[in-house]
């Protein structure tokens, strides 16, 4: 007996290490053989951890994630929006994505001036161009005035010069979106025809007569409206969908016949 | 006693939630996969002298299971810790001082100095790691992948531990 013990002491620690090391290959054996993991992180405090410490460790590829996400919206938009154009023309022929849609965030805005204007983190290394027009997932935002390499300024629906077409829902009346520098959700919409008929409530949307949005994005619904003196015109109020003070990411439209578009235009006016 | 046990105990928290939470995360050489950090050794490394054999192995044991829980490899760490645990003893002999070990020491490089340490560090790593390699691989005809995974684990985790060391000095 006291043999034993003097062997256990003498040689037990060598004992442990062999015995614990087989239980090990044991497990790298069972492992390998079966591809069934005995002890894994799924159900254990080792999971618990690892899940929080992912969260902590999240917020560092936010951006990536926003950027990744925004390109993916900007992709469905633009399905949505071409899908639409075809069904307001009714003619299969159109040419296929016509509009691209380009997704970015918002680096700075103004929001409380007379004039506000936004700026994008996005430029022309983004393929940006002045006069391509910006949207939200809510509506209309603005259009872009002027374009760095990796910045660009966009006169907001907020501001006094602001002019966008615009047209009531399934009617063909038409007429232009301006703001008078008052209240950040209301719009006005001015020369609205006076044999249009529309009630309180009724949606917005931009007209496509131009290039920069095209037809049927959502501008905001009709608060009140009051004839002109003139007796001839309506001016609407126009309650906004897009939040402004909120505004985070944007998609900027551009529309693949703009060139030709434009020529047209300006033979027009020749 | 108790001191030693707390410190011990704290040690041992610190270092698998530093392995875990922050060293695992780290991904340098890209899709090359053969650069990994390895802090936990440093644990069984510098476990006091005068604990017996045994209890070391047996920390080592836990110690490995518990980073296995992490990391879905059931066996690969332990074993490798055990392994390392059990040759630990004979690095230690082979470092001897010509005045011999002081068994109320710590291990540490206020205590042993800084070549000492280093050394002492260098080899067990490299024992740690040739293992650990080897047996993820669990085969030699990945000799290739297994020599460069020891290779530049080697440095890197050299660094984090020496670092590390140097940052958890104590110099009582």
């Amino acid at each position: 007996m006291k043999n034993l013990i003097l062997f256990l002491v003498k040689y037990g620690s060598f004992f442990l290490f062999i015995f614990l090391q087989f239980f090990c290959f044991y497990l790298v054996v069972q492992n390998q053989k079966q591809k069934e993991i005995y002890v894994n992180s799924s159900n254990l405090l080792a999971g618990y951890i690892t899940q929080k410490s992912q969260q902590v460790f999240n917020f560092m590829n936010l951006d990536d994630e926003n950027e990744e996400l925004r390109k993916e919206n900007s992709k469905l938009l633009q399905t949505i929006i071409n899908n639409n154009i075809k069904r307001y023309d009714n003619d299969l022929d159109t040419i296929n994505n016509q509009f691209v849609i380009i997704g970015s965030n918002i680096c700075g805005k103004t929001t409380n001036l007379r004039n506000n204007f936004i700026t994008l983190c996005k430029g022309t290394k983004a393929g940006l161009k002045p006069g391509m027009g910006v949207i939200d997932e809510k509506g209309i935002v603005g259009i872009i005035k002027d374009v760095s390499t990796n910045y660009s300024s966009v006169v907001s629906v907020l501001h006094t010069q602001s002019r966008i077409s615009v047209a009531l829902k399934n009617q063909n009346h038409h007429g232009s979106l301006e703001w008078d520098g008052d209240n950040q959700q209301i719009g006005i919409v001015k020369a609205i025809q006076k044999y249009a008929s529309f009630n309180p409530g009724d949606t917005i949307i931009t007209s496509g007569y131009s290039t920069v949005f095209p037809k049927g994005i959502p501008v905001g619904i009709v608060k009140n409206y009051k004839l002109q003196p003139s007796g001839e015109t309506f001016n609407i109020k126009v309650e906004l969908f897009s939040d402004f003070s909120s505004i985070k990411n944007v998609y900027v439209i551009e529309s693949i016949l703009k060139e030709e578009f434009d020529e047209i235009k300006t033979e027009e006016n020749e | 006693m108790s001191s030693i046990i707390s410190r011990n105990i704290f040690r041992f928290i610190i270092i698998v939630l530093v392995q875990v939470v922050l060293l695992n995360r780290i991904n340098i050489g890209g899709s090359l996969n053969y650069f990994h950090f390895f802090l936990y050794p440093v644990f069984i490394l510098y476990l006091p002298l005068k604990m017996r054999r045994f209890v070391i192995i047996l920390l080592a044991f836990i110690l490995g299971i518990t980073l296995d829980l992490f990391y879905n490899s059931p066996g690969v760490h332990a074993s490798a810790c055990l392994f390392t645990a059990f040759v630990r003893k004979y690095v230690l002999q082979l470092l001897e001082p010509i005045e011999g070990y002081n068994k109320e020491h710590d291990l540490s490089i206020y205590k042993m100095g800084i070549i000492w340490v280093a050394s002492y560090t260098a080899i067990l790593l490299l024992v740690h790691l040739i293992w650990y390699f080897s047996l993820e691989a669990f085969s030699f005809i990945y000799i290739k992948e297994i020599t460069l995974s020891t290779i530049f684990s080697f440095i890197t985790s050299y660094i984090v531990i020496i670092l590390f060391l140097l940052i958890f000095n104590p110099k009582q």
